[in-house]
């Protein structure tokens, strides 16, 4: 199929293209576009990760600066656990303007991520943010479809079609050809990009692994096949139409259902369909649940009377003044161990829902690529829903090994009696371990993406299948 | 005469049956319906479950309250006032399934007690982020981003098209005239099915919700009908070019681009980086100091400091034990007032940051008209502030309730529980009523919709007038 007529029709259209200069002056334009939106998100990570690392750095600060508490006052006062920006975020800032980047860490209560950056985003985001994902996911597709929309109906209607193919051109070579000059033309916009990505990142501080370099090389080849999908569905469509009007409009409507249309109606129905409890019914199912197992505040509570009775035996004394450590810190041990439990459990559940909307999204990644890719590249910036819960997940962990470790002192370095009067030195705590957010690795990051690889790829083969059918062949030019 | 209604009846039907005629606009007709009646079904629900969240909250409230009564000795205000969470409902009208704006991603039945402020005030409903990521799904999304296209798909090829067909260049030899008017018309013609449809699609929400016939479902048709008239207009401008269908189809798509996607996007960038919204982890990181501190400081000191504002408490803030809860709730407060700066300075950048959003909005009509349907629905940003402020207000409330109870250290009784304040409580449960405070036509925003239809009217009409058929 690669031979040299369809490399003579590549450069033909190619050098096509390149002669008309409005396709130069939005090929710039889109470049201006993606520059800015660059230096923009590059800010923007910039001062997160600086945000980030100086409040860090505060909290850490402020929790060491604490005079001799108490353990548990210690536990009130808390601490905070911030999250860096993914290096990539910058690339695609996936959920990051929705969701908070720090988590107050306290005895007893599971918060959640607060101060979102963005107050406004749902008016003005209703088309995603301006960033290079977005504007490559969304905007050059357009791009491509009007370059080449007419690659076939308009050679059909000006009569050169079949005059190439009465010269010995088959037709599948047209095609070959004229693919190959859109796909290129796709290639040399992603490619100033992504060289300017890299070159961002090179020059700063920060961390730029190996494995960085490979999830932007999966990037790119994520992208690059999306490119070729839409080159695809644009030659198919502009074969099977009867005139470049008519390929158009047809592709325009395709365009508007797979990347503005079907991605938010089916976004509201995986919600309706698999709703997640609201921040309300999340508090009360949890208190609930404490409840039924029991309340340490109650004197006649069973769950702390079997407790108390296990704790005594264990001890082999019959009062709580003679155990040799403090009950009551073995009581706030052992509280804590259950609401984490519970709030985990719960917790567990929402994201449980989180995940069966995403499937539900899945199911349409073979008739929609925009969808797959759009995930593929949340994942792969590490910047998607996953990568954020996981924030949360580590942050609770740390919480809850922060204030059993509080709890420990209390139980081991404060007597029962006059409990509330007595201190530790703050010797104890500075030593405790500071937050730091691992960031998952790529094998994890790309954990569920297996489908969005794999389903796209099928349905860019069905439709090179249907391209090369010897029957569009005759319908493309029976039209003429 | 009857001949000339018999005529006019036949080109009527005949322009009729041209107008159902393509393939393309029948399935962008139908499209379109299918999923504005799909928009406006998971409105509805997604806007049954707020309302739920409300009602469940308010009696979740009234059964721990109940709860409570029954005991045999009710604990101490200090302690009641820390369990108490009592909710607040944003008064949200039914117009919010429609246009969701700002109540999706926020709490409408946030719960506070007594406790400090800044730990409260800031909490976020629970949301899946991806989905918020996607761009939402309302009717206001079908009116102001999907409506133009279907208006694309209807007209911006008429001239072409009558071109083609020979009708142009045949009525144009009898009267100039007659054609420039036969493009006027089918686009009328046009304009008028798009508004049915429009009609239609505000009747059956109106219908599913049991909102009432009134001035605010008629503003809200008519604004969305000037906004139809717009599009209408620009697609007729592009046809004044009397430049080839490709052309007309570009620039059509080329204009929806930038005034829905590229002008809010920039905006939302310069917005951002403007805005960093850095007071809220601010004032929560310097508040939790204060609080804490206060534990090892001079507690005489700290209710000294507190009655400062509340001089009725000066002669009682002595006390004998180790702990009282009135100096607990005299810190609270102080560490509320200790970042009142960033508070304030918080609220005035959320209020530029808006002032801001309104004035740019000027430079796109989707994001104008959009950020006019959220406002009228009661679902815009100011009227979440306004919420935010209510509940503020509340938390005052509930806190000079409790104040006397531990100055006086006066015993807490089943009655004194019954006057515990609630959040507004004309609303708890029956159907908000829908606020009047949102009066339309005192806004110039909709006025500069209005005019910019009119300019490109006017416009696209000379324009046409000058058209020289070819």
């Amino acid at each position: 199929m690669f031979n040299n007529t369809s490399f003579s029709v590549c450069k033909h259209e190619l050098k096509l293209k390149l002669k008309n200069q409005s396709i130069w002056l939005l090929f710039a334009l889109m470049q201006i576009l993606l520059a800015i939106s660059l230096w923009t998100s590059w800010q923007q990570y910039q001062h997160s990760q600086n945000i980030q690392s100086t409040s860090q750095a505060l909290v850490e600060e402020q929790w060491n600066a604490q005079p001799d508490r108490h353990p548990h006052r210690v536990a009130h006062f808390g601490h905070f656990a911030f999250r860096p920006p993914s290096v990539l975020s910058y690339f695609d800032v996936g959920v990051n303007n929705w969701v908070g980047h720090s988590v107050f860490l306290e005895a007893h209560k599971q918060n959640s991520a607060n101060f979102a950056n963005d107050s406004h985003g749902s008016t003005l985001l209703r088309f995603s943010e301006l960033s290079i994902a977005n504007i490559l996911l969304l905007i050059w597709p357009l791009l491509l479809i009007v370059m080449a929309f007419a690659s076939i109906s308009g050679e059909r209607q000006s009569g050169t079609l079949k005059q190439l193919m009465s010269m010995g051109v088959k037709f599948r070579v047209l095609l070959v050809g004229k693919g190959l000059a859109y796909w290129l033309l796709s290639l040399s916009f992603l490619l100033p990009i992504f060289l300017i990505t890299i070159i961002v990142a090179l020059n700063t501080d920060l961390a730029f692994t190996g494995e960085v370099m490979t999830r932007l090389g999966l990037l790119f080849i994520s992208y690059a096949l999306y490119c070729f999908f839409w080159v695809v569905v644009i030659l198919l469509c502009s074969s099977l139409t009867q005139s470049p009007k008519v390929s158009l409009s047809v592709l325009i409507t395709l365009w508007f259902t797979l990347t503005v249309l079907t991605p938010r109606a089916l976004a509201e129905i995986a919600q309706h369909l698999y709703p997640q409890k609201n921040s309300n019914d999340m508090a009360l199912a949890v208190k609930l649940d404490v409840r039924k197992v029991g309340d340490s505040h109650k004197p006649n509570d069973p769950h702390f009377n079997a407790f108390k009775a296990k704790i005594l035996a264990e001890y082999g004394v019959t009062t709580v003044a003679e155990l040799p450590v403090n009950y009551r810190g073995l009581v706030m041990q052992e509280g804590e161990r259950i609401t984490a439990e519970i709030y985990q459990r719960h917790n567990e559940k929402q994201l449980q829902q989180f995940a069966a909307q995403q499937r539900f999204i899945s199911h349409f990644y073979w008739l929609n690529p925009y969808l797959a890719v759009r995930d593929l590249s949340m994942a792969l910036s590490a910047s998607d829903q996953r990568h954020f819960s996981d924030f949360e997940q580590q942050a609770e962990q740390h919480r809850y090994n922060r204030i059993q470790k509080l709890n420990d002192l209390h139980i081991n370095e404060i007597e029962l009696h006059n409990d509330r009067g007595q201190r530790v030195s703050a010797n104890f705590w500075q030593q405790f371990p500071e937050f730091h957010y691992q960031q998952p690795p790529l094998a994890w990051s790309l954990q569920h993406m297996l489908l969005a690889a794999i389903a796209p790829l099928l349905s860019l083969v069905i439709l090179l299948l249907l391209l090369t059918r010897k029957k569009l062949q005759r319908r493309a030019i029976v039209h003429a | 005469m009857l001949n000339i209604n018999k005529l006019s009846a036949s080109i009527l039907a005949f322009e009729l049956k041209r107008l159902f005629h393509g393939a393309a606009t029948k399935v962008s007709l139908l499209v379109f319906i299918i999923s504005g009646l799909l928009a406006i079904y998971l409105g509805a629900n997604s806007y049954k479950a707020l309302r739920i969240d409300q009602v469940k909250s308010a009696i979740v409230f009234k059964k721990e309250r109940e709860h409570i009564q029954q005991r045999e000795q009710l604990p101490e205000m200090g302690s009641l006032a820390y369990y108490a969470h009592s909710p607040t409902a944003w008064q949200l009208s039914p117009w919010t399934a429609l246009f969701v704006g700002q109540s999706q991603n926020n709490l409408v039945a946030m719960k506070v007690n007594a406790l400090a402020l800044q730990g409260q005030i800031y909490n976020k409903e629970l949301i899946n982020p991806s989905k918020h990521r996607t761009g939402g799904f309302d009717l206001g999304f079908i009116l102001a981003y999907m409506l133009p296209i279907l208006i694309g798909v209807l007209s911006v090829n008429l001239l072409s098209e009558e071109r083609q067909s020979g009708r142009w260049r045949l009525l144009s030899a009898f009267a100039n005239h007659s054609a420039k008017k036969l493009i006027w018309r089918a686009l009328l013609q046009r304009f008028v099915l798009v508004s049915l449809i429009i009609s239609l699609l505000f009747i059956s929400s109106a219908v599913l919700l049991s909102l009432p016939f009134d001035g605010m479902f008629f503003t809200f048709l008519a604004l969305s009908l000037t906004y139809t008239a717009f599009w209408f207009f620009v697609a007729a401008l592009i046809m004044s070019l009397n430049k080839s269908s490709l052309y007309n189809s570009l620039a059509f798509i080329a204009s929806w681009l930038v005034i829905a996607v590229l002008i809010p996007g920039f905006i939302h960038l310069g917005l951002s980086s403007q805005f960093t919204n850095a007071e809220p982890l601010k004032a929560s990181t310097t508040q939790r100091l204060v609080l804490n501190d206060g534990w090892d400081q001079d507690k005489q000191a700290a209710l000294e400091e507190f009655v400062q504002d509340y001089p009725q408490y000066r002669e009682k803030i002595a006390y004998e034990a180790d702990f009282h809860w009135k100096w607990y709730y005299a810190m609270q407060q102080l560490s509320d007032l200790s970042v009142a700066e960033n508070w304030n300075t918080y609220i005035a950048e959320q209020q530029q940051k808006q002032s801001w959003l309104t004035r740019l909005s000027v430079l796109s009509p989707s994001l104008l008209f959009q950020m006019q349907l959220n406002k009228l629905a009661g679902s815009d940003t100011q009227a979440h502030s306004a919420y935010i402020d209510s509940v503020r207000q509340y938390h005052q409330q509930i806190r000079e309730f409790i104040y006397p109870y531990l100055f006086n250290d006066t015993p807490v009784t089943s009655e004194d529980i019954d006057t515990f304040p609630l959040f507004a409580e004309q609303i708890s449960i029956e159907k908000p009523q829908i606020l009047p405070s949102s009066t339309p036509l005192s806004d110039y925003a909709w006025l500069v919709l209005l005019g910019l239809t009119c300019v490109l009217a006017g416009v696209s009409r000379q324009r046409f007038n000058k058209l020289r058929v070819s």
